[in-house]
């Protein structure tokens, strides 16, 4: 053999993904947040459906964000390969080519939406169709690389999933998941800017406006604190609705409470002290702002239960719904 | 000699492992539209009223198309 063709054959090899690459691009722990959220957002509906049923739609939803994530990675390739925090993602490694992570991203896209049409109904597919434009095209494509509000507009394509959700069970949108979506919306930006404090540097590098790179740390710990503040209010609202019951309510005063005293914290402090701390107090907004969204929707879930249960058992039970469940 | 043989072979089981991948996907989908099926025609299966209620059921493919789109009528353009 040639060295000619040991080189070839060398080089096919490490050009040869495995099916653990292609797994790597849809983001699996983006996918199961947004199974948790999703199943939230179908356990909290008022409605039977056939577990089947659920478990496909289930399935279409997930499909549908791990699209976006590789669409994600075959537009973002350039710039992953730059950042400590990326440069491990299959594209930019190299082990999977560009067009195969964005020919991946389409056929999963328009399977996801077409399969969710069938098993649930056409409003859950168009809403799903449009949280993937939403992520790929309008966050990725388009505004990302264009202003330091890209994690507010992103944030939204991450808060879709538990309306999706409820839709594809109830084949309608109320109140309930909209103030999901809300939730989730509000929390994204204190999430990504306290990683965004220590990681500014990353995205200084590569030209990505995030806002402490664009608006300073000062700014941007007032923006967190302020999107803190609207948060709260917010996490306790699906309390009043049928979605809430006497376990989400605790949680998400609790969780609150605590994810308030993290986020002043981290107001209060400026870069110098943050920097000698090694970013202590960000890292642990950051670290909390996760559980406070797993504990959130865990909470849905289990009022969810709680309800099932007492039903089954026969005990008559009434929660008092201030909020009206107004079909839009 | 042996490092190509090892490449080659490395080369090879990722392709099969890939490709077994994509036929467990495969499988996947058929089980998962045929239970969807299996459910979707529960009670509407030899309960027309059912089919009535949800769309289309097979009485309606009973009768010429043209008059049940256009509602027993000729076709009007």
């Amino acid at each position: 053999m040639t060295d000619a063709t040991q080189q070839t054959l060398a080089r096919s090899a490490a050009a040869e993904p495995e099916l653990g690459d292609f797994i790597r691009l849809l983001k699996p722990r983006v996918m199961s947040l947004v199974i948790f959220t999703a199943l939230a957002g179908m356990a909290a509906a008022p409605v039977d459906v056939h577990a089947v049923e659920a478990l496909v739609a289930l399935i279409c939803i997930a499909v549908g964000a791990g699209a976006a994530g590789a669409l994600n990675m075959w537009w973002d390739a350039d710039i992953d390969a730059q950042m400590s925090r990326t440069r491990a993602r299959p594209v930019p490694q190299g082990t999977v080519a560009p067009e195969e992570a964005r020919n991946l991203g389409l056929g999963l896209s328009i399977l996801s939406v077409m399969m969710l049409g069938v098993a649930a109904n056409w409003l859950a597919a168009g809403l799903l169709a449009f949280t993937i434009f939403f992520y790929a095209v309008i966050y990725t494509i388009w505004l990302k690389r264009a202003t330091p509000q890209n994690i507010v507009i992103g944030g939204a394509a991450g808060a879709f999933p538990p309306v999706v959700a409820w839709a594809a069970v109830t084949g309608e949108v109320a109140l309930a998941p909209i103030l999901m979506f809300a939730v989730i919306f509000l929390w994204t930006p204190p999430h990504f800017w306290a990683l965004a404090l220590w990681r500014c540097r990353d995205y200084r590098d590569v030209s990505v406006p995030m806002l402490p790179v664009v608006a300073g740390s000062t700014e941007t710990r007032r923006q967190i604190w302020l999107y803190s503040l609207a948060l709260a209010p917010v996490t306790l609202m699906p309390a009043l609705t049928s979605a809430g019951g006497p376990i989400y309510s605790v949680v998400a005063l609790g969780a609150s409470a605590i994810f308030l005293r993290d986020a002043r914290r981290v107001a209060l402090r400026d870069e110098a002290v943050a920097d000698a701390d090694g970013y202590r107090a960000e890292k642990r907004l950051f670290g909390f702002s996760i559980v406070f969204l797993f504990a959130i929707f865990a909470a849905f879930i289990g009022d969810a239960a709680l309800r099932l249960a007492l039903q089954t058992a026969g005990v008559d039970y009434v929660w008092p719904i201030v909020l009206g469940e107004g079909v839009l | 000699m042996t490092d190509i043989t090892n490449r080659d072979h490395e080369l090879h089981s990722r392709r099969r492992g890939r490709n077994l991948a994509v036929l467990a996907a495969c499988l996947a989908l058929i089980v998962m539209l045929f239970a969807l099926t299996v459910v979707k025609m529960e009670g509407t299966v030899g309960n027309p009223s059912a089919s009535q209620a949800g769309g289309w059921g097979p009485e309606d493919f009973a009768q010429p198309f043209t008059a049940r789109d256009t509602g027993g009528g000729v076709p009007q353009r």
